[in-house]
């Protein structure tokens, strides 16, 4: 007969940036039928990092299990709608694609949609794989809606996530996760008191001299993983040898452009720029690699790029790419970029804390410890990480550039074996490797590796058969829908427009 | 590009079995017929050499069949199939006298927390909670009812699945014939050698003189793996030592009433032995070590239970466990000819279906075949490897004591796979699944039930839902079920109205 597990009486959550509040507000809302106490730790004069405002579509599972009302969150963190990420100069320079949320066509007879693309391409190249992507067609003419829920609708192919201020979003969660009784502790932690039998964290000491025990730590705290690895030496794995770059400067800026549905990475030659359009301003920021490129000049490169006036001082940014040994430490979890930061080109970072409550919550342990917890916890963290990281690789190895050093280095640099089988599979037969973890699927890798000139040296022999013009008509048809269903939804501002008003009435 | 590189397009199958037949229909299904040409080797009287006389399959057989066009009703129809909802297994465990297997769900999730933890959570409350009573096929079993799931999400009757039971020369038959219609040539003749260079086979030389030339090669032939075997590199790795019965003796016997729709697994102290029901027959087959039992000994037992006529001769094998790449140069390894893992939870077959899909998906598109045959075989050994996790499962769970072979195989595993499953879920009632597990949380969970293993603690989730609220939720779940079966016909009925084509779908 199993045993009701005296539960954790208090959890105490170091650090209060996007992680730190998400994870406040979750375990608030799962936990609430426990006698669990929750608080969490954050320094103002510290501060958090300042960035992180792109997302990914299972950020609604999230806001939508705590109850959070989508016209009332897109207004109080100036959220816009995001269909994808627009890639340029990536393959080589000139070249755009976006990686959408949602797949290319559709399969048929067996045969994957990529496949009867090529076969097409064989005849005639007429259409790039993106005129059957009614997210990619959507995006690029700035238009937005909804998707519908019928599948037999063309407009049920997509999905959609958020742009959103950080800061805002951190201070909405916080707002909710304080309704459900979590208690904010303002304060500088200085000092980490381990109990000298189990190595567990007792307590951490804050710079007033207060003192806060707890049975569960949260490291919550940004890039110096002040518990995980100052306290308990977790161990870093660094990936830097395939993800070159080390360092980013974050600078908003006035939008003048268009609203445009979403985000937007620039390749430079050494590093890259994001682009985040919200609804009072533009983020932007240079990712680059100090190897190849100094401070300045990557600043002066950011400000090159600016659409409109600089609305901040730069914000600096120092980073290794890379993990935790262990994320699950005795009684400490790191979440965020305490657990390891893989660079923000995907948009994959708040996901992975996402991620990673979803697993502690699976995991929570009790009074007593089971080391079974931790190590499953970080088993399937690991591979989450890696398998972010091979698809983070893949853009800067599937490269043609050969104009700067970072990319003649990315071009030609040795991959995880993981990686090396999934391009190679690709390359020659165009099949995606699928596999039961990870967060990026088929359509992901397809709209990658297609986008970066990756294309498969053979078509699929089943495609073989069909009679080109037949194929070529169907194909004409569905771009056709394609175009059509984008061009009937609403601009992205005028939508906007009209959830905020809904909101406010 | 592509125009330069010949496509491999003579396809050559040997095997006159049901992984024979599924592949030929399969592959001419799919290939295009005017360029492709697909021959099968029916090798007379082995139809049921590596799978028994009657093979019980799991829910995923739906899906082959719809894919590839294969009519169900007719296969039942004409005797080559039958229903089944799952397995009965009893005297494996000490505490569970017998347990069921079900297809499809066993109660649903509240909260996100699946239903196994909730019922530990209310057993420990004092309930009484079975699983079985929360799954419609358990309960239809059990009832002697059947009809096809619901295609209503929001019926109840949508919660289950099936799988068929085929009686295996019947169903390689039906399939035989429909490949040949769809422009398969059936060649039935015996293998004589295999014709090997550059450590690729060229073709295939028949015991009647003629000779079959091929660019691909599917090795259906068993565990004997009579192509496979040929080519050097493909050796049969085995694992025999593993696993405690060595010997299978089966017999199919005439049945006239309706077959149950359920296969029943039954240990007992010289083995365990398995009866799959299917139309007008019932297959026994039975494990036993061959250091405990002559095979006339066994043979005598399989026998002494066994009420109605022998359809034919009972047969006696050695059963090899073992493993190979299954993809080698031009010649791919399916079924038993890839792996021999034991029969419980229908795995072999699983396997064989799996092996088949991926095929389909990975067809050779150049005549050097590398990159599929990569990847073909890392994921088919790692479904492999955990079909042999599961396999051992029983074993080393089971419960009876004083019994030589029995408590040998109780000794934990070296398998670290295998034994990081047992621990979680004796410490928590978790099962982590990994790429290649075929089957879900549930299915394990319920395994690990009825092995009688209770997890050490309670989820801390199911603890924080009110006990109220989950007690009058499953009472409420176990009436919408309860009323909702009663209206189903008794699965003799259910056979005679589709018989005479007027089953309801
Ligand atoms: C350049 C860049 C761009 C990014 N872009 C994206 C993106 O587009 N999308 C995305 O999903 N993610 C992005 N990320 C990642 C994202 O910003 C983070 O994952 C997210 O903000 C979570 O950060 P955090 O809460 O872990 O850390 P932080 O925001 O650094 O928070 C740390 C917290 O710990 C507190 N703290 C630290 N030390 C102490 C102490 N001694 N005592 C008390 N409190 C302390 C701080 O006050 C702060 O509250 C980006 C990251 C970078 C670097």
């Amino acid at each position: 007969m199993p045993v009701k597990p005296t539960p954790l009486q208090h959890i105490l959550i170091v650090g209060g940036g996007t992680a730190g509040w998400m994870t406040a507000a979750a375990l608030a809302h799962k936990l609430a039928g426990l006698p669990i106490r929750i608080s969490l730790v954050e320094s103002e004069e510290i501060g958090t990092v300042g960035v992180g405002e792109a997302t990914v579509p299972h950020i609604r599972f999230f806001n939508s299990a705590l109850g959070i009302d989508e016209a009332e969150f897109m207004r109080t963190t100036k959220a816009t709608f995001k269909l994808g990420i627009e890639f340029r100069n990536w393959g080589r320079v000139g070249d755009s694609y976006i990686h959408p949320f949602g797949a290319f066509g559709m399969a048929e007879d067996g045969v994957s949609f990529l496949h009867w693309w090529l076969r097409a391409r064989e005849a005639d190249g007429n259409h790039a794989l993106e005129d059957f992507s009614l997210p990619v067609q959507a995006a690029r003419r700035n238009r937005f809606g909804p998707p519908s829920q019928d599948p037999r609708s063309l407009y049920s192919t997509y999905s959609y996530a958020y742009q959103f201020d950080a800061t805002l979003y951190g201070r909405f969660l916080r707002t909710l996760a304080e309704r459900l009784g979590v208690q904010r502790i303002e304060g500088r932690i200085v000092d980490t008191a381990l109990d000298g039998a189990s190595g567990f964290i007792r307590s951490v000491t804050l710079a007033s001299g207060q003192s806060v025990e707890a049975d569960l730590f949260m490291d919550c705290s940004g890039f110096r993983g002040l518990l995980i690895e100052q306290a308990l030496s977790a161990g870093y794995e660094s990936w830097q040898h395939w993800l070159p770059c080390d360092r980013a400067i974050a600078m908003p800026c006035e939008s003048v452009e268009d609203l445009t549905p979403y985000t937007r990475a620039t390749a430079l030659q050494a590093g890259w720029t994001w682009r985040i359009p919200l609804q009072h301003r533009v983020g932007n920021g240079h990712v680059y690699a100090s190897a190849f490129i100094d401070d300045a000049a990557a600043e002066q490169a950011l400000r090159d790029g600016l659409e409109g006036a600089p609305l901040a001082e730069p914000n600096r940014l120092r980073f290794l790419p890379g993990k935790r040994r262990r994320q699950w430490v005795g009684n400490c979890v790191a979440l965020g970029l305490a657990a390891g930061f893989i660079e923000p080109l995907e948009s994959t970072s708040i996901h992975l804390v996402q991620l990673a409550i979803g697993k502690l919550l699976e995991l929570l342990p009790y009074r007593g410890w089971d080391p079974l917890d931790a190590a499953e916890f970080n088993r399937a963290m690991d591979l989450e990480y890696e398998r972010v990281r091979d698809f983070i690789i893949l853009h800067y190895c599937a490269t043609q550039r050969d104009d700067s050093p970072l990319w003649n280095h990315c071009r030609t640099m040795s991959l995880p074996d993981s990686l090396a089988h999934k391009l190679e599979l690709f390359r020659e037969r165009g099949v995606v490797v699928n596999q039961r973890d990870g967060m990026f699927l088929e359509p992901s890798w397809i709209a990658v590796y297609v986008g970066q000139n990756i294309v498969p040296c053979r078509v699929d022999p089943l495609a073989a058969w069909i009679e080109l013009d037949r194929l070529a008509a169907r194909l004409a048809d569905m771009a056709g829908a394609c175009r059509q269903a984008a061009a009937a939804m609403p601009l992205h501002c005028e939508y906007l427009r009209s959830i905020n008003a809904a909101a406010v009435g | 590009m592509t125009a330069e590189v010949r496509q491999p397009t003579r396809y050559v199958i040997a095997g006159g079995g049901i992984a024979g037949a599924m592949a030929g229909v399969a592959v001419a299904t799919r290939l295009p017929t005017g360029s492709h040409s697909v021959t099968v080797l029916r090798d007379g009287g082995d139809a049921d050499a590596s799978f028994g006389p009657v093979v019980a399959t799991r829910p995923g057989i739906r899906r082959f069949h719809a894919d590839l066009g294969v009519d169900e009703d007719a296969l039942i129809r004409g005797g080559a199939a039958s229903f089944t909802l799952g397995t009965a297994y009893s005297g494996w465990s000490a505490v569970r006298p017998t347990y069921f297997l079900p297809y499809g769900d066993a109660g649903a999730s509240i909260e996100g927390v699946p239903f196994h933890l909730l019922a530990a959570r209310l057993r420990t409350e004092g309930e009484k909670v079975a699983l079985a009573d929360y799954s419609i096929a358990a309960m239809l079993a059990q009832s002697g009812r059947f009809a096809r799931p619901s295609d209503d999400p929001r019926s109840v009757l949508s919660t289950f699945t099936y799988g068929l039971h085929l009686h295996a020369a019947a169903y390689a038959d039906a399939l035989f014939g429909l490949a040949r219609r769809r422009g398969a040539t059936i060649v039935r003749d015996a293998l004589g050698s295999v014709e090997v260079a550059n450590g690729r086979i060229e073709a295939l030389h028949l015991a009647r003189g003629e000779r079959l030339v091929g660019d691909v090669f599917i090795d259906a032939t068993g565990a004997r793996g009579a192509l496979a075997g040929s080519l050097r590199g493909a050796d049969l790795e085995s694992c025999a030592g593993l696993f405690p019965f060595d010997r299978t003796a089966s017999a199919a016997i005439r049945a006239s009433a309706p077959p149950a729709a359920y296969a029943h697994a039954a240990a007992r102290s010289e083995g365990w032995r398995l009866t799959i029901p299917a139309a007008g027959i019932v297959g026994e087959s039975f494990a036993y070590s061959s250091q405990l039992l002559s095979p006339d000994q066994a043979e005598r037992l399989l026998l002494a239970d066994c009420a109605g006529d022998l359809v034919s001769p009972p047969r006696d094998e050695a059963v090899k466990a073992g493993k190979r790449a299954p993809w080698n140069g031009n010649c791919v390894a399916i079924g038993a000819a890839a792996a021999v893992v034991e029969p419980l939870h229908s795995m072999p077959f699983s396997l064989l279906q799996n092996g088949v899909e991926r095929l389909l998906r990975l067809l050779p598109a150049s005549m050097e075949m590398q990159a599929e045959a990569n990847e073909y075989n890392r994921a088919t050994v790692e479904e492999i490897d955990r079909a042999r996790d599961l396999a051992l499962l029983p074993y080393r769970l089971n419960g009876r004591a004083g019994e030589q072979s029995w408590d040998g195989a109780r000794q934990p595993s070296r398998n670290e796979k295998l034994e990081r499953k047992i621990d979680l879920y004796r410490s928590r009632g978790r099962v982590p699944l990994l790429d290649g597990d075929l089957l879900d949380e549930a299915e394990w969970a319920a395994l690990f039930d009825g092995h009688g293993i209770t997890a050490a603690r309670t989820d801390a989730l199911a603890e924080a839902i009110p006990l109220e609220r989950l007690t009058s939720q499953l009472a409420r779940m176990r009436q919408v079920m309860i009323q909702a079966i009663s209206h189903l016909p008794s699965h003799g009925d259910y056979l005679r109205q589709l018989a005479r084509g007027a089953a309801a779908a």
